[in-house]
């Protein structure tokens, strides 16, 4: 008779795995539950690479680490390059701006809390700062506050919209790239009211519409595909009362 | 593509099944703790045979096709629809009562685990009650030892592997014995709940008991009353001395109606061969504004509500109250979103809020002779319960064993040993065991 170390049931003699818990069997070996339970553990963690064995946020802090590595030698090299050839600093505010905005991107996704919603605010914060840092540095404020940060307002909402409404799909197929289509005909409509307001000081809107009124039939269509023909769902089971 | 909804004779093409009165329930209010799952186990003397089980599991697979089902959302109610995937057999190292994936993932809604010399089988109450899934296990133990050579007999009433269903076994016999023109019942006051803080999560926790047989029946005689009514009755007594124990404010601020939930088998009562749920319950319950009551009293008590209840009329009556509600107009062309908002707080308002505890006892099962005296003893544990709940007992009794097994998601095994407590006073020994 051949016992499965693991869970306890009999084997037939020709089996090398247990068919119910997939362990191999160790003829004529048979321990008790707990000993093997422990030197399975011991197994797993040899098995472990000193990088494994970290947690997710000392994984996240080793990858911060490496990219504030990166970033402040990229600012180093640039600023010390531009000061050598230009004997002053110009072109060398972009990189360092750029390396700046990347530097509070990986620090919001390391160790801001994982919801999403947060992610979203501190990137879109970031990129804000950063436009109008950009703008301040090369004389005066013009175009970020009218402009540039409503569109990017703009942006960042339809895409947090967007993906909310993606995770709660039960099911996904044809729906999401009908709502991935509303969101860009919204996004578009959105980008048109902004700048025709920064421009004219209304909202007026005209080629976006024309967008909008090609997205929706299609999304429409996707929609009705999805939902009418999911997994040949019929309308007596689904409707009935 | 063929449409069958009510099926007759072989395996239909499109099954789809409403779900039945008792299971309309559940998917509104079930989430990952609150499982609805319940499960039944059998523990024999050997070892299982792994392949031997696993031919047998195989060799049932269409058997049962009202199980093989998952569950799906319409517009104004859930159903249940087939699905091609094979009975899980699994490993059972993963806790008891899991839920089960729901809504359009693919998933049946029933398991077989299995661990050294343990089978048990766990199910969604959507699908079915204790008497449809102890008589799948029935089945897989009877093939599983004839492949092992058990010689048994031919004249055995066990569902065969190649019979076809009939149509009474998909039956919902809620609406078979609905009868239209019978007055509603009137409102019961709400009762006491246990006063124990909730454990962590996981929170549910599993304390089993062995009790002879013999010596339960004998204790109950004395009493004049069956098994389940003495049980009830020590349930009702455990629960009145916690109630006493409460300090002052306390007593004054909760309930002092002390109510069992009891579920009972329709077909006892009904000539119903349904494999779906087919069970209602009987509510015994001590009015504590009254005063102490001995356990003599409670034992009277009990009896009389239990045998005034279990009367096939007024049966009749709670099936028509329940039934009533799912055949009106306006609840029926309610989408399923509002109606499962509903659902959610009447379960809470009007539901649990009626019982302090449930006790469910499958009552003493036998298989075959020659297969019974293969098998140690059987064991059911009811499904987790909720947060005003918070503890609920299945029994079940085989041989001169009769399996209590207490779910429990509060960090206090108060009632557990006070039941015991009573037990032991009444001169039965008990053997506590680890599931």
């Amino acid at each position: 008779m051949t016992v499965c170390n693991n869970c306890g049931v009999e084997l037939e003699k020709s089996m090398n795995f247990c068919p119910l818990c997939g362990d191999p069997v160790i003829k004529g070996n048979f321990r008790d539950k707990d000993a093997i339970k422990e030197e399975k553990i011991r197994k797993q963690q040899q098995a472990l690479s000193d990088i494994e064995k970290l947690d997710q946020f000392q994984k996240r802090k080793l990858v911060w680490e490496v990219f504030s590595i990166i970033l402040v030698s990229g600012i180093i090299v640039t600023l010390i390059l531009n000061l050598i050839l230009n004997h002053e600093l110009t072109w060398s505010k972009f990189t360092i701006a750029g390396c700046i905005a990347v530097f509070s991107y990986v620090s919001i996704f390391s160790f801001w809390p994982k919801r999403i919603i947060f992610h979203f605010t501190g990137s879109f914060i970031t990129t804000s700062a950063f436009l109008l840092f950009l703008e301040l540095w090369l004389g005066k404020i013009d175009w970020t506050l009218s402009l540039g940060i409503p569109i990017l307002f703009a942006f960042y909402f339809i895409a947090l919209l967007t993906l909310f409404v993606i995770k709660m799909c039960k099911q996904k197929g044809f729906n999401l790239i009908a709502y991935i289509f509303i969101a860009v005909a919204l996004l578009i409509i959105s980008i048109e009211g902004i700048i025709s307001n920064y421009l004219y000081n209304r909202i007026f809107l005209s080629w976006s519409l024309i967008v909008l009124v090609s997205i929706l039939p299609l999304s429409a269509i996707l929609l009705f595909i999805h939902f009418r023909l999911r997994r040949g769902t019929s309308l007596k089971k689904f409707f009935h009362i | 593509m063929k449409e069958v909804q009510t099926p007759a004779g072989l395996i239909p093409e499109n099954l789809w099944l409403p779900l039945d009165n008792a299971a309309k329930i559940f998917p509104a209010i079930l989430n990952k703790q609150l499982t609805g799952v319940f499960r039944l186990s059998v523990i024999l003397k050997e070892r299982i045979k792994i392949k031997y089980l696993f031919q047998a599991v195989s060799l049932l697979e269409n058997r049962f096709p009202y199980y093989k089902v998952q569950l799906k959302k319409g517009f104004f109610w859930y159903y249940l629809e087939k699905v091609d995937l094979p009975i899980s057999v699994e490993f059972d190292n993963n806790g008891i009562c899991r839920a089960f994936k729901t809504q359009d993932k693919k998933s049946l809604l029933f398991r077989v685990l299995v661990d050294s010399k343990t089978v048990s089988v766990e199910f969604s109450h959507m699908l079915t009650d204790g008497f449809g899934a102890f008589e799948f296990l029935r089945s897989v133990l009877f093939i599983y030892f004839e492949k092992c050579g058990i010689k048994l007999p031919e004249n055995l009433r066990v569902f065969k592997p190649g019979e076809s269903p009939s149509e009474g076994e998909y039956e919902d016999s809620y609406n078979k014995y609905f009868q239209k023109d019978i007055s509603p019942i009137l409102k019961v006051p709400k009762a006491f709940h246990l006063p124990f803080p909730l454990n962590i999560s996981p929170r549910f926790e599993v304390f089993t008991a062995i009790l002879p047989l013999d010596s339960v029946l004998e204790t109950a005689k004395t009493f004049k009353v069956s098994i389940t009514e003495y049980l009830v009755s020590v349930y009702l007594f455990a629960l009145q001395e916690i109630y006493n124990e409460q300090d002052t404010w306390k007593k004054s601020k909760n309930k002092s109606m002390l109510r069992i939930q009891v579920p009972i088998n329709l077909r006892g009562i009904f000539p119903s061969i349904s494999m779906r749920n087919f069970s209602l319950f009987v509510m015994p319950e001590i009015d504590l504004r009254l005063g102490h009551y001995t356990f003599e009293e409670i034992v009277k008590k009990v009896y009389h509500l239990m045998q005034l209840e279990t009367d096939e009329k007024l049966i009749n009556k709670i099936i028509t109250r329940n039934v009533r509600n799912e055949k009106n107009p306006v609840i029926r062309s309610t989408p399923l979103f509002f109606k499962s908002l509903m659902l959610y707080f009447k379960y809470y308002s009007l539901g649990t809020s009626l019982y302090t505890g449930v006790i469910s006892n499958m009552g003493k099962v036998k298989i075959a002779p020659e297969i019974d005296q293969l098998i140690d003893y059987f064991a059911v544990v009811a499904p987790p319960p909720n947060k005003v709940l918070k503890v609920n007992c299945g029994v079940i009794g085989f041989n001169n064993h009769l399996v209590m097994s207490f779910g429990n998601i509060t960090s206090s095994k108060d009632l557990e040993n006070k039941y015991m407590s009573v037990l032991k006073s009444h001169g039965i020994k008990i053997q506590l065991k680890e599931l």
